[in-house]
């Protein structure tokens, strides 16, 4: 027996240990998904760098720490209204619900009037409330066997759950915090739902945080649907503890004439893997796909993308940069699939990286696999250094290094930034992109 | 104003430099010119403190200040001014706010108060109308997208918002058709006083039409090896440089 199976049983065997306490307070729809997800974990391997998706990212220090699942409400740190500040975007109206290690935090919950038959809560409330909606999409994205999905599955605590009707448009971008931390080792298991349905709208914003020097696993899972003719954006910001783990995996369906944007960006935390597997699941999609990442110390940050064009007549494009300092490493693997009807497929795709220094390293990997014959795809990798002409540049005009290097940074990340439509985040995000580098 | 003295310096090992001499009063505007890889541009660079270039001999004392002493940025503060050959794109940052802000960093060393909103916005729409440049490029981004003559010409608003003591223009001519070159002549003639200078690296002398020069030097392998008035500059476009090459030689 080797030593990923070995693994797998040990999370399993803490499952019964967990159970009565998991199953507490939450609809029994999660523990069948969870007993199902015990059997399956202990069939599955979790990967090595021997798969070719984690030849960069080794795991091996993740399973081998013991972590024990953030099962109960009473586990869970409290955050302080000043921690919340912190992590909030301001200057504009929103709704706001606070997670702390995977479970809401009621206090903090600030949601105004709402379209008829609109939700925004925690996954087991919605359960409770409409349990066939939740059935419907629960578990239902295009996902490949993964052992992190399984896991988290095996662990769900609760998580996010946002419903759009038909026709309906959130009339506030939703902010969610999921806080993670605490002094016990802790496995969080999150599971955040969004569903767009019909001609509705949406923005989600959603950032991880960790409490200061505490080291846990934060095992996320998010399933996005937007159906026909939805606009849904959908920010992720990972500002997770300097000794977090975090595995994120993101799943989205598309249906016919969504616009759909998805935005990652990771700003912290010592150890980041994102698998985001989008399908284009309809024709005329238009899909945006952008990230950011910012890497020092010692931090190791992947983002492995798949972008399925399952249906003709689509778009996406996707853009990934990065900024590397000290030792960080870096992985980006973006797959990109156009099924051999996806004809007029326009798929688009680039990673930019900066290093700031000769020990950071990105390992850059594009696919591009093209079954169909009449489509427009471009994919381009460049890796380099902050210009030094630019720097002269911007200084010669009395302005000092610090503020020349941070509009140099501006500059790069500008491409990913200009989308985000509230003015507000966009500033925001900007400011916190500056402090992560040290300002 | 500045006064080099035996200059010499390299780029990535060469010597470039190698013993130069010049002396610019307030007032006067001093036009350098040579073949290409003589020393012009590097001139240009090490004036405006670039690191890539790095100097082994000499001194520039610019208002009685030893300027290699100082950091570019704090080079600028002092009055220098460098209007580059190729001017870079800053995607994100507007024309403005870069603008503010180099004001404000030069006024901050200066222990004077930040330019007002009101007063910012009533020069820079002066100037770019002195410019004839579209106001739109004024919250357009740094250079991004801008053609070659927008380029030089956001340069020269620059330099009439900065208001340096000392102007250098490296090849600002290059890539300009005359209309263009006319209207950058005309900026670089608005800001010429008798309280600042300017020296113009150029090497042709069609630019010495639309601003006369008081002197002019021609710089051949890292020296001024002949200075004239603006004569000269008349002389070299119908000799070329050879005439001069020959006389360094036996010199």
């Amino acid at each position: 027996m080797n030593n990923e199976y070995e693994t797998n049983i040990k999370f399993a065997g803490l499952h019964p240990q967990w159970e009565k306490e998991m199953n507490s307070g939450l609809n029994l729809l999660f523990a069948d998904e969870r007993l199902k997800a015990l059997d399956e974990l202990k069939t599955l391997r979790f990967p090595t760098i021997k798969d070719e998706d984690w030849r960069f990212t080794n795991v091996k220090p993740l399973l081998n720490t013991d972590f024990k699942p953030a099962v109960k409400k009473e586990n869970s740190i409290v955050a302080k209204k000043d921690f919340i500040n912190k992590y909030l975007f301001e200057d504009f109206d929103y709704d706001l619900l606070v997670f702390e290690n995977g479970f809401i935090n009621d206090n903090y919950t600030k949601i105004g009037d709402l379209p008829e038959g609109t939700f925004i809560g925690a996954l087991s409330e919605a359960a409770k409330i409409m349990p066939e909606v939740v059935s419907r999409y629960f578990n239902k994205s295009d996902k490949v066997q993964d052992a992190f999905e399984v896991l988290n599955k095996a662990f769900v605590s609760d998580g996010l759950f946002v419903y759009v009707p038909k026709n309906k448009v959130l009339p506030r971008p939703l902010q969610v915090l999921q806080i993670a931390g605490g002094k016990d080792k802790l496995m969080v298991s999150p599971r955040n739902m969004v569903v767009a349905e019909e001609n509705s709208e949406a923005t989600v914003i959603v950032s991880y945080s960790g409490v200061s020097e505490s080291e846990y696993f934060n095992n996320s899972v998010t399933e996005l649907f937007a159906k026909e003719s939805s606009r849904l954006s959908y920010v992720e910001i990972q500002s997770e503890g300097k000794n977090a783990f975090q595995v994120g995996g993101t799943f989205v369906e598309l249906n016919d004439n969504a616009v759909f944007n998805h935005f990652e960006f990771t700003l912290s935390g010592k150890f980041v893997r994102n698998n985001l597997r989008a399908k284009l699941n309809g024709e005329n999609i238009e899909s945006h796909f952008y990230g950011f990442y910012i890497g020092k110390e010692m931090q190791h940050i992947d983002n492995h993308t798949f972008i399925d064009h399952a249906k003709p007549n689509c778009f996406s494009n996707e853009i990934y940069k990065g900024i590397l300092e000290d030792k960080s490493k870096a992985v980006f693997g973006g797959r990109i699939l156009v099924d051999k009807d996806s004809q007029k497929t326009n798929a688009f795709q680039s990673n930019k990286t900066i290093l700031l220094s000769d020990d950071a390293r990105i390992d850059t990997k594009p696919q591009l696999e093209i079954y169909a014959d009449d489509v427009k795809c471009t994919h381009g990798a460049t890796v380099g250094q902050l210009d030094t002409e630019a720097l002269f540049y911007i200084m010669s005009r009395g302005i000092s290094k610090k503020e020349a290097r941070a509009m140099l940074i501006k500059a790069f990340a500008n491409e990913v930034l200009e989308p985000i439509k509230i003015e507000s985040l966009k500033n925001n995000l900007t400011e916190r992109i500056f402090t992560a580098l040290g300002g | 104003m500045i006064t080099i003295k035996n200059l010499h310096a390299n780029v990535e090992g060469n010597e470039i430099l190698k013993g130069l001499d010049l002396q610019v009063n307030a007032g006067e505007v001093h036009a350098i010119m040579g073949p290409n890889g003589s020393g012009k541009s590097t001139l240009a660079n090490i004036l405006a403190g670039n690191e890539a270039y790095t100097v082994t001999e000499g001194e520039i004392i610019f208002n009685g200040k030893n300027l290699l002493d100082f950091a570019p940025e704090d080079r600028a503060r002092e009055g220098i001014f460098l209007a580059f050959q190729y001017p870079v794109e800053i995607p994100g940052v507007t024309n403005s706010t870069f603008l503010k802000t180099a004001i404000d960093s030069i006024r901050k060393y200066r222990n004077e108060p930040e330019i007002s909103a009101k007063e910012f916005l009533a020069r820079i729409r002066e100037k770019a109308a002195l410019l004839e440049m579209d106001s739109k490029l004024i919250s357009r981004a740094v250079n991004e997208g801008f053609s070659g003559g927008e380029k030089k010409r956001n340069e020269i608003l620059q330099l009439l918002m900065l208001d340096p003591k000392l102007a250098v223009l490296d090849e600002t001519d290059s890539g300009l058709d005359i209309d263009a070159l006319k209207i950058v002549s005309k900026g670089v003639n608005h800001f010429r006083s008798p309280e600042n200078a300017t020296i113009l690296v150029t090497h042709y002398q069609r630019l010495l039409d639309y601003i006369v020069p008081d002197y002019v030097h021609v710089l051949y392998n890292g020296k001024i090896i002949k200075s004239g008035t603006k004569e000269l500059a008349l002389e070299l476009e119908e000799k070329g440089y050879d005439w001069l090459k020959n006389d360094e030689v036996t010199a």
